[in-house]
């Protein structure tokens, strides 16, 4: 789990070393995702001047703007509850909570990470959170690590399902964590950061910070709301 | 021109929010849960959700079954299904299965 070898080395390198080819495809990479990027924003700018200007004249910028001042508002202020975030139930042995998938990192190659987290009460504080990434081969994920600040979170994955899609493969994976560190983990201050490792090769996800931003807070009060109700 | 969209934003809005199972639906803003299915499965430690989501009524994109809902969490005896609604104005519509199970 200590190995920091680059993705994309061949088994046996030395940690450190920089495999055949990898730099200029980096480069190659950054350069194409740049271009793509500003192309792609350019024509989204025109069709969207477009559209509006069309909408505009034919609805009148009156009506359209009261349209979208009610969807800002009520998107606004769902989005600052937690009860949209999180689902709980009460059962005979427990109540039981889930948080809803939320994307909140991304590996340059790889892409984003999403994860979910599901947690019963009066089963030793122990959530499980359930996690789906993308990968280009199907070679399963090992362990994985999540660390923001000083609350590290790591251990094995059970795999869930994998499943081929157009490019490459869907990853599964379920695990078993310290539900008392998640508040500690929410902390808005911080840039958390999730590896997975793959035969013993890391993978880095990097945290979305605007994605962050909004979320951690949130998850910090759900998990403050489930501790909270477990004392009783 | 502009009767024919302002028709055709109000039957996209329609059938965004007439594809609720809730006998209650709001057309400026929904956001409801409501139960839909129980087993007599006991008990339930996992939950999977799965979502569709439509936009202006035109487009709708997802897999809310109950399948691949069990699927996400690996749930293979259903407690209990559920379902939620999230419905501005009709422009953006989220549809969530929530499945409870072992």
């Amino acid at each position: 789990m200590t190995d920091q070898r680059q993705p994309g080395c061949q088994p046996g390198c030395q940690p450190g070393c920089q495999p055949k080819g990898l730099i200029g495809r980096r480069i190659g990479l950054q350069i194409g995702l740049q271009i793509g990027r500003r192309i792609g924003r350019w024509i989204g700018l025109q069709i969207g001047r477009w559209i509006g200007l069309q909408i505009g004249r034919r609805i009148g910028w009156r009506s359209l703007s009261v349209v979208f001042c009610c969807v800002g508002t009520l998107l606004t202020v769902s989005g600052q509850e937690i009860r949209s975030h999180y689902v709980s139930k009460a059962e005979a042995d427990g109540t039981i909570y889930h948080t809803f998938p939320v994307t909140l990192f991304e590996n340059s190659e790889a892409g984003d990470l999403t994860f979910d987290i599901t947690y019963k009460e009066h089963r030793e504080g122990r959530a499980t959170l359930n996690f789906t990434c993308r990968m280009a081969n199907a070679d399963a994920v090992d362990s994985v690590r999540f660390e923001s600040g000083g609350i590290v979170m790591a251990g094995p994955v059970a795999r869930i399902y994998l499943e081929p899609e157009k490019r490459g493969w869907k990853h599964r994976y379920t695990f078993d964590l310290d539900a008392s560190r998640l508040c500690g983990f929410f902390d808005e201050r911080q840039q958390p950061e999730v590896t997975l490792y793959i035969s013993g090769v890391p993978w880095i996800y990097r945290v979305k910070r605007s994605a962050w931003r909004s979320y951690a807070p949130i998850g910090y009060r759900i998990f403050e709301m489930i501790r909270v109700n477990e004392l009783r | 021109m502009k009767k024919f969209l302002a028709g055709l934003f109000v039957v996209g809005s329609l059938l965004t929010t007439g594809c609720v199972k809730s006998p209650v639906a709001g057309f400026a803003y929904t956001d409801i849960k409501d139960g839909m299915a129980v087993t007599g499965n006991a008990g339930s430690s996992k939950v999977g959700t799965a979502e569709i989501k439509g936009y202006v009524g035109l487009v709708a994109l997802g897999d809310a079954s109950i399948q691949t809902a069990a699927r996400e969490a690996g749930i293979t005896r259903i407690h209990h299904v559920d379902y939620q609604m999230k419905s501005y104005v009709g422009v953006y519509t989220i549809y969530t299965i929530i499945v409870y199970g072992d």
